[in-house]
Formats: structure tokens, sequence, C-alpha cells
């Protein structure tokens, strides 16, 4: 176990490298010049070289690209443009919300869809099948943000049940903490689930369908262990790599979440990044969330390990 | 990219049954299976339909449309649905209909030129890496590994950031996101494709390379690729709304539905209706475009989702049961019928009678598809959905088992009759050790604790000969070869000291060498447990060695029974004589291996009168048409008349 997680760790900071490599590479394409960005239009070419000089612009590419890599690992992403702070602080003083509606996300949709899926792959083309796949197909094509939009306008503006935008910290309580989080969660949270549900479904009965399903029955094994320590495990080994990828896209997705609730997350960071032309902040908010669908990869890979054998290095 | 990457890999829906039934029992050619398939799946109709109907809108947006879609009139703003707008207005107070109708002009728009830009590059880079391989391949996945750690939304943001905002910005890198995962499939289907016989023949016939990958791999991916396509279309269009939402996509005054959520963020506490127009129309393209990727599907991979009823056994008083201790088992007029295309049944085992004597091993045999391992199946209830067994009996120690609830057959199966396989290692398993997997029938039928089970199981495997017997226990399916794990699975079939033993193929699957071994095991087992075992195998020299009596069956019916040693040298059906000339040591002199013309036909193709008949050579006109009832254990209306000939 502990060579799997170190082989895959490995790997991962090979990926990370890669995806570094991408970003920089990014920035080099990028028509917008540091400088310009800088110093406005206003500055004389003297101070425009002089600029240049200070961002170490003026050095080949790959000791930029070193350099740029080796503040990277230390932590230091450069400066924010519109924000004037060091990235590095900018993103850990949005981590808390982005943890927060994605985490709960994340958590909210395994449930959900898990249940769902399992129900139904057990249950299948009965009655109660046939209404959650036509949920799933429903949660499939439903815009989040829009449900978003809705939960607002009726649970919040109209029931006055929850806040309808804004974020309420931790540190000032764990009820308004969640009730802040609930509606976006969720509507954060039905298209993973939806996707969850509709792979578990289909792991359930391609599980059911196996030829050691067939033998531990013929010789006498009880249904319900065939059905909850067979044929449950066997579908986790194909149901985990989906969560894996839903983990990383419901961090995408957070992002117009955010803007529906207007919470200050990492997301609202990366859209200003992007509509202000901030390169550093683009950069470092792209890498953090490369970690965590890194990270949460790593988690896949270990629990899929932890499942499944034939995973281990041996 | 991976916003869809899941519909990508879905499973697809797993087959009713161990049998592939046909959708059309007259075996239509398959070009008009397609279309046959389409209109037997309505849903995927109805939405190919219903897309039309919003291309056309798409196209006729301005004779469509009542108002001009961008003409504001403030003093109506943010009105709710009207007679004179049917829809609402907007904050600037446009015509919400008119640009709920102009918006699926950019939603079709983008969406289609994205996902076919994505088709056109990504086919191409996949084809390329695919065929080429090496480091092409290497370096190229290495790059769209790092560019798939990038969830898809967040990708699309790092190209905007470089290219700019706007549509086409927006379509390309949307475009760009796609054309990664078409490289991933393309490339996984030419490497599969690469190592096919086909490949290689148009390689040896001198065929050039790009003629090969044009010509001969590229319409192998025209499936898939429009299956992706559908479902990337719905996905393409949610993730562009989310650009035009976040500002980053369309130009705000542009009729286009995911701005038009945008705009409804701020006012929707003013006026709740003005995000729900836009809305649904995002959500509805969104789903007729997943619907139709799914039902394609399944008419590309043939796997029919729509479901047929199951069968169900009638209720059926239990025969009066005649206690005979020298008999074990005895099927009698055993029928099983599986559901066809409409509402029509198929018979796949026919009346199928056999007896099993106590302490005999009895050989089952025939080509594939006779019914061997149905008739085992259905004796132990476990005939696969949505088939059912629908006549008969199968009495074992005194009553019927197809009368038997399923409780009880649980208590049986395992316990009083044990099953082996054909394939040992995908009978177990693969997640869970070996010694827990032998345990099983342990710990059901004689309640022993997990250690003592694990004690006994040991016990077991060193009894089948595996050797390291308790080591192994915690060893994995993957980890014993073929001969071990037969040995393993045998372990576990007797483990409570069953009184018959089902052996279905348990050899076809291992070496020659381990072959013998494990017919001599089950040999020892029989004596030593006093069992009776029922081989199903397609092999006659097996039957030859170990077998006392057996049954030869063809197309769902036992054609001839008697002991080994008769039906061997003076068969008295056709096919059993064809059967026994087939055999390669009876290879005549100008060293041909004989064979049987023909093969078994499938079962909704069998013909009448007797189902040999189009294959046999002592077939008579009588023979096409009438009844062909088993009489004094032959299943030939011309039996003793013919002189067959046996193996001396």
């Amino acid at each position: 176990m502990q060579k799997l997680i170190f082989y895959r760790l490995l790997s991962s900071f090979g990926v990370l490298f890669l995806v570094a490599t991408l970003l920089f590479a990014l920035v080099q394409l990028s028509p917008i010049d540091p400088v310009t960005l800088a110093l406005g239009d206003a500055g004389t070419p003297e101070q425009q070289a002089a600029k240049r000089h200070e961002l170490g612009l003026d050095r080949a590419l790959p000791v930029q690209f070193v350099s740029w890599l080796g503040a990277a690992l230390t932590g230091d992403l450069g400066k924010s443009h519109i924000h004037g702070a060091p990235v590095i602080e900018e993103l850990l003083s949005r981590l808390p919300v982005t943890f927060g509606l994605v985490g709960g996300a994340i958590l909210l949709s395994i449930v959900i869809g898990l249940l769902a899926g399992v129900y139904a792959g057990f249950r299948a083309d009965s009655v109660v099948d046939r209404a959650i796949t036509f949920l799933v197909s429903i949660g499939l094509a439903l815009p989040g943000f829009w449900l978003g939009l809705l939960f607002a306008s009726a649970f919040a503006v109209s029931l006055r049940w929850f806040p309808a935008i804004g974020y309420t910290p931790l540190s000032e309580g764990l009820g308004g903490w969640l009730r802040g989080l609930a509606l976006p969660c969720t509507a954060l949270a039905i298209h993973a689930a939806a996707v969850i549900a509709r792979h578990a479904r289909g792991a359930i009965i391609e599980s059911s369908n196996a030829s050691y399903v067939q033998a531990l029955r013929a010789n006498g094994t009880p249904e319900r262990l065939i059905r909850f320590q067979y044929i449950l495990k066997n579908a986790m080994t194909l149901i985990l790599p989906i969560i894996g990828i839903e983990m990383a896209v419901t961090l995408a997705t957070s992002v117009v979440i955010e803007k529906v609730f207007a919470l200050p997350g990492i997301g609202t960071l990366l859209v200003e990044s992007i509509v202000h032309n901030d390169l550093p902040l683009l950069q470092g908010s792209v890498l953090l969330v490369a970690c965590f669908v890194l990270l949460a990869n790593l988690l896949i890979d270990v629990a899929l390990g932890l499942i499944n054998p034939r995973v281990r290095p041996s | 990219m991976s916003l869809d990457a899941p519909l990508m890999t879905a499973p697809a829906p797993a087959p009713a049954a161990t049998i592939v039934m046909p959708d059309d029992a007259a075996g239509a050619p398959a070009r008009h299976g397609i279309w046959r398939r389409l209109v037997a799946q309505p849903m995927t109709l109805i939405c190919l339909i219903l897309l039309g109907a919003f291309a056309l809108v798409a196209i006729f947006a301005p004779w469509l449309a009542p108002y001009d879609p961008t003409s504001t009139n403030t003093p109506i703003r943010l009105r709710g649905p009207s007679a004179a707008h049917w829809l609402g207005t907007d904050s600037l107070g446009r015509d919400v209909l008119s640009r709920v109708i102009y918006g699926s002009r950019l939603a079709l728009g983008t969406s289609i030129a994205s996902v076919s830009l994505a088709v056109v590059v990504g086919t191409a880079i996949g084809l390329f890496i695919g065929y080429r391989g090496g480091m092409w391949d290497r370096v190229a996945m290495r790059i769209v590994d790092a560019m798939q750690s990038i969830p898809a939304l967040v990708f699309a943001f790092a190209i905007i950031a470089v290219i700019g905002r706007g549509l086409v910005p927006a379509t390309l890198a949307v475009s760009l996101i796609f054309s990664i995962m078409y490289i991933r499939i393309t490339r996984g289907i030419v490497l599969r494709e690469r190592e096919q016989l086909y490949v290689d023949a148009a390689r040896v016939a001198g065929l050039s390379t790009p003629r090969i990958v044009f010509r001969e791999i590229l319409p192998n991916l025209a499936g898939p690729l429009i299956v992706e396509s559908s479902i990337h279309l719905g996905s393409a269009q949610l993730i562009i709304a989310m650009l035009s939402f976040l500002g980053l996509g369309v130009d705000a005054d542009a009729p286009d539905w995911g701005g038009m959520l945008s705009d409804a963020r701020i006012y929707q506490a003013i006026q709740p209706f003005i995000s729900v127009p836009s809305g649904v129309a995002i959500t509805l393209s969104v789903l007729l475009f997943n619907m139709l990727g799914d039902g394609l599907r399944d008419i590309v991979t043939g796997t029919g989702s729509h479901t047929r009823a199951r069968i169900r056994p009638p209720h059926r008083p239990a025969p009066a049961t005649v206690v005979n201790d020298a008999i074990v088992l005895q099927a009698s007029g055993l029928c099983v019928d599986f559901p066809g295309g409409d509402k029509s049944t198929f018979r796949i085992l026919d009346n199928v009678g056999l007896t099993l004597r106590r302490g005999e091993t009895f050989g089952l045999v025939g080509e594939s598809g006779s019914g061997k391992s149905m008739t085992a199946l259905a004796m132990l209830g476990l005939v696969p959905s949505p088939g059912g067994v629908t006549a008969g009996s199968v009495m074992f120690g005194g009553r019927d088992l197809l009368a038997a609830s399923e409780a009880e057959l649980a208590r049986i199966r395992g316990n009083a009759i044990g099953m082996i396989f054909q394939d040992p290692i995908a009978a177990f398993s693969p997640v869970h050790a070996i010694g827990r997997q032998i345990a099983e029938p342990l710990r059901a039928h004689r309640g022993l604790s997990a250690r003592a089970a694990q004690d006994r199981a040991a016990e077991l495997l060193d009894r089948v000969g595996v050797p390291n017997a308790r080591r192994r226990l915690d060893d994995y399916p993957h980890q014993f070869s073929g001969g071990m794990a037969q040995r393993a699975m045998i372990a576990m079939a007797i483990a409570c000291e069953p009184r018959l033993l089902i052996a279905d193929e348990p050899t076809t699957a291992l070496d020659v060498t381990i072959q013998a071994q494990v017919l001599d095991l089950l040999e020892d087992l029989k004596s030593e447990f006093g069992m009776a075992i029922l081989l199903i195998t397609h092999d006659l020299g097996m039957v030859a060695e170990t077998c006392d009596r057996m049954a030869v069956m063809y197309a769902g019916q036992v054609v001839e029974t008697g002991d080994v040693a008769t039906v061997f040298t003076s068969p008295r059906h056709p096919y059993s004589e064809a059967l026994m000339s087939a055999r390669p040591r009876n290879r005549p002199a100008d060293g041909r291996l004989p064979t049987i013309e023909g093969r078994v036909p499938l079962p909704w193709a069998w013909p009448d009168g007797c189902r040999f008949h189009p294959r046999c050579r002592h077939a008579v006109s009588a023979c096409q048409s009438g009844p062909n009832p088993l009489v004094a254990d032959v299943r030939c209306i011309r039996r003793g008349e013919l002189a067959l000939r046996g193996i001396a």
C-alpha cells in the first residue's frame, strides 16, 4: 500500500510539473504584456525596460521558467495585479469558502448518487428503477447554476429559509455556516449525484451478471451476502474512478455556483483573474485546482488499492 | 475536460442473459437492422424529431420570433408573461420569447461548431498517434494526461485568458476540450483495431498506411464517434452556457441562453419568472442530446435497453414423489423459455429428461449451443433472467426442485449439489480472497465461524492438491493459475460433501496436461465422497474415459441416452454417429479432420420435424415435419432401420 501511494505521488508530481509547464507556456503565448499591465500605457521606454528587468523578463526563457518554478515550489506565486497582495495569500484566504462548498457538494453527491444508483441497479427494471433513471436523466441535463437561481428565488427570497447570497464564516457559528452553504451545495451536487447514480446503477448490473455471482449462487452463498459483499465491492471498483472525475468536475462547476450565490471562493478569483488579465493570479488558481484534482485522484487510487488487489504493485 | 467523461465511459446496459436474443426473429439483413431498431426505440426517434424541430426553430428564427431580440423597451422592463410578450420581458424590456428563439441559433451553432471541429482535430491526432505508436504516442498521451488533470471548465478559462473573451474564443476553448476526448477514444479504438487480423491482412496485401487507416480502421470508429458526439453536443451547450453566464462567452447583448440567465441572476428577486424560459431551454436541449446519445449507443452496440417481460414459471403442484435410493436426480420434461422480440418466446430447452444414479458419472454431450449448460442451470433454479423454466420437474432427494422456494433451493445449492464452471478464474470474485469464497458454502450450510471455515477451507484446498494451501487462502484469483483455480473451485463445490457435483466444461479452459489431473481429481473425489457427477462437455474422449452413462443433446433436446459403451459402439441417432466420426482420432486415411457440416442453429431458427435433419446424411422427407418424440431413448423416426457406425 505504501508502495502504491509512493508511486502515485511520484506520478502526480510528474503531472503537476507538466501542468506548471503548460501554464508557463500559456503566459508566454498570451498577448498580454506583464510590463504594460504593471505600468499601464503611461510608462516611458526607460521605465518599461526597468520594469522588465525588475520582473526578470529580460532573461532567457528557460531561466525564467526555472526561477518561476522554484518560486512556485516555495509558495511564491507572484503578486496579484488586481489585489496587490501575494497570490498565495489571496488563494489561502479564499480556500475555506471553496472547501466548504465543494466538500459539502461532493459528500452530498456521493451519498445521494450511491444510494439511488445502487438501489436502482439491484432493482433493475422495477418501477423505482425507472423513476430513478428518469430523475437521473433530468439531473444530467439541468444546469446547476439555473437550479441555484431557482433555489435562491424559492427558498431564500420567497420563503426566507436560507440567505440568498453571501458567505458566513464557520467562525461565526456552525448554524449560520451550514445555512449559508445548504443551497449552493445542493445546487452544485445535483449533476454529480446524477452522474454517480447512473454509473453506480450500470456497475451493479454489470457486476450482477458476472460469472462469479453465478458460481457463488450455485454453491449456496446467501443472496444478501452476494449483493452487499460481492457485487457491491466489485461494483465499487467501477464507481470509484467516476467519483474521482466528479470531484474534479464539482470543483470546476463551483465557479459558476459561487457567482450565483456571491460566495468569495477560488472560482470568483479565477473569473476575476481572467476578466482583469491578472496572469499570476490565473496561474496560481489553476495550479491550485490541479493540485486538488491530483489529490482527489490520489485518494481514489488509494481507495481502489484497498478494494482491488490487482492494482497494488507487488 | 472531465465534464462529461463519465458519460463517455458509461457501461453499456448489461446483456439480458447468457444467450443473445435477436430483435427480429426472421433475421432481417443488417442494413435494415439500424432503422428497425430505431423504430423499436420510440424514445430515440422522438428525440431525433424534437432535435429536428429545434434545428428548424434555429434556422427560421427571424420568421418565428415576434420581436427583434435586441430592441429595448425599458418602460415595460421585467414584465411577466402577457398576451403581447408570452414569456415576459427582460431587464431592458426585450421580448424573452424572441430571445429564447434566437438563442437556439447560438446554442446549436456554437455546440455543433465546437464538436465538429473537435471531431476532425481529435480523430486525426488520435488516428495518427494510435497507428504510429512509439514516441509520438507516449509524448502525446503525457500531454493529454496533464491536460485532463485540469477540469474542463477551468481548462476553458485558461484558454480564454490567452485568446480573449467572446463567442469565437469560447467555442474554440470548448472545442479543444472535446478534441482531447476524441484523441483518447480514437486512439483506444485504433490500438484495438490495429491488432485485428483484417489490418494484418491489409498490410500483408501491401495496402499503404493511409489507406489502411482511412479505409480499414476509420469505418469502425463511426459508431462510437456518433454516440460520443451526441452526448458531447449536450455537454458543449452546458459549458458554453456556463461561460456566458460568467461573462466569458457570448457578448451580453446577443440573445444567448447562458447570458439571459446571467441577467436573470440580477433581477430575479424582482421578477422570479425571468430565469425560467432560458433555463428550461438549456435543460431540454441538453436532455434531448443526452437521450439521443443513449439511444444511439443502444442501437450501435445492439444492446437494446428495452426490457422484455421476465418468463415466470407456472405454479404447479408437486408431483407424486417416488423415493428410489438408486436415483440421485431425475429431471423430466424440462422446458426453458426466453422472451423474444415481440411478445413471442423461444423455447431453448425442450422436454429434457435425465436420470442420474447414485455414484455414477453421467456425461452430457453436444456441440456449443445445444443447451447443456442451460440444463444444469435449470436444475438448480438458476436460469438467467429474463428466461424461466416453464414445464417439467427435477426430482432430487424426494422433492421437486422446480417447485421449491428460493430459500429451499439456497439450502440445497452448495450443500447437496455443488457446481463447478468452465472458466475457473472468472468464477471467483476478483476482489475477494480465495479462502473466503471457498468458505462461503461452509458458513452458509454448516454454520461454521469465520475461523473454523478458514481452517476447513485450508484442508479442502490441501485435499484438492493446491500446494501451500494454508498460505494460499489469502491469495486472490489473479494469483492462481487456471488449473489451481479450478482445484479451488472444486474445493468450494465439494466443501459440504454434496451428493451430486455438476461439472460444466470443467477442463475446457485448461492445458491438456492439467485437464488430465483435474479429471483424476474428480474421479478420486467421486469415490471418496460417493457422489454422482454430471459432466457437461463437448469432449467425447473425456466421456469415454470417465463416464458410465451419457446423453447426447442437440438444439435444446436430448436425442439419445444410454450406456457410454453402447452409445459409442453402436449409436442409434445419426447425430451421435456424426459426433463419433468427428473425433480427431477417427481421422480417415486422407488425413483431413472430419467435421459435421453446418452448425447448431440458433433457437429461433430450429427447423420443424427433426431438428438435426438439415445436417443429417440419413434424412428422408419424413424427417422434415411431424412429431419426433424420444422413443426408447432415441429421438429419430428412422431408429432401428439405419446401420450407424460407432467406435469399435
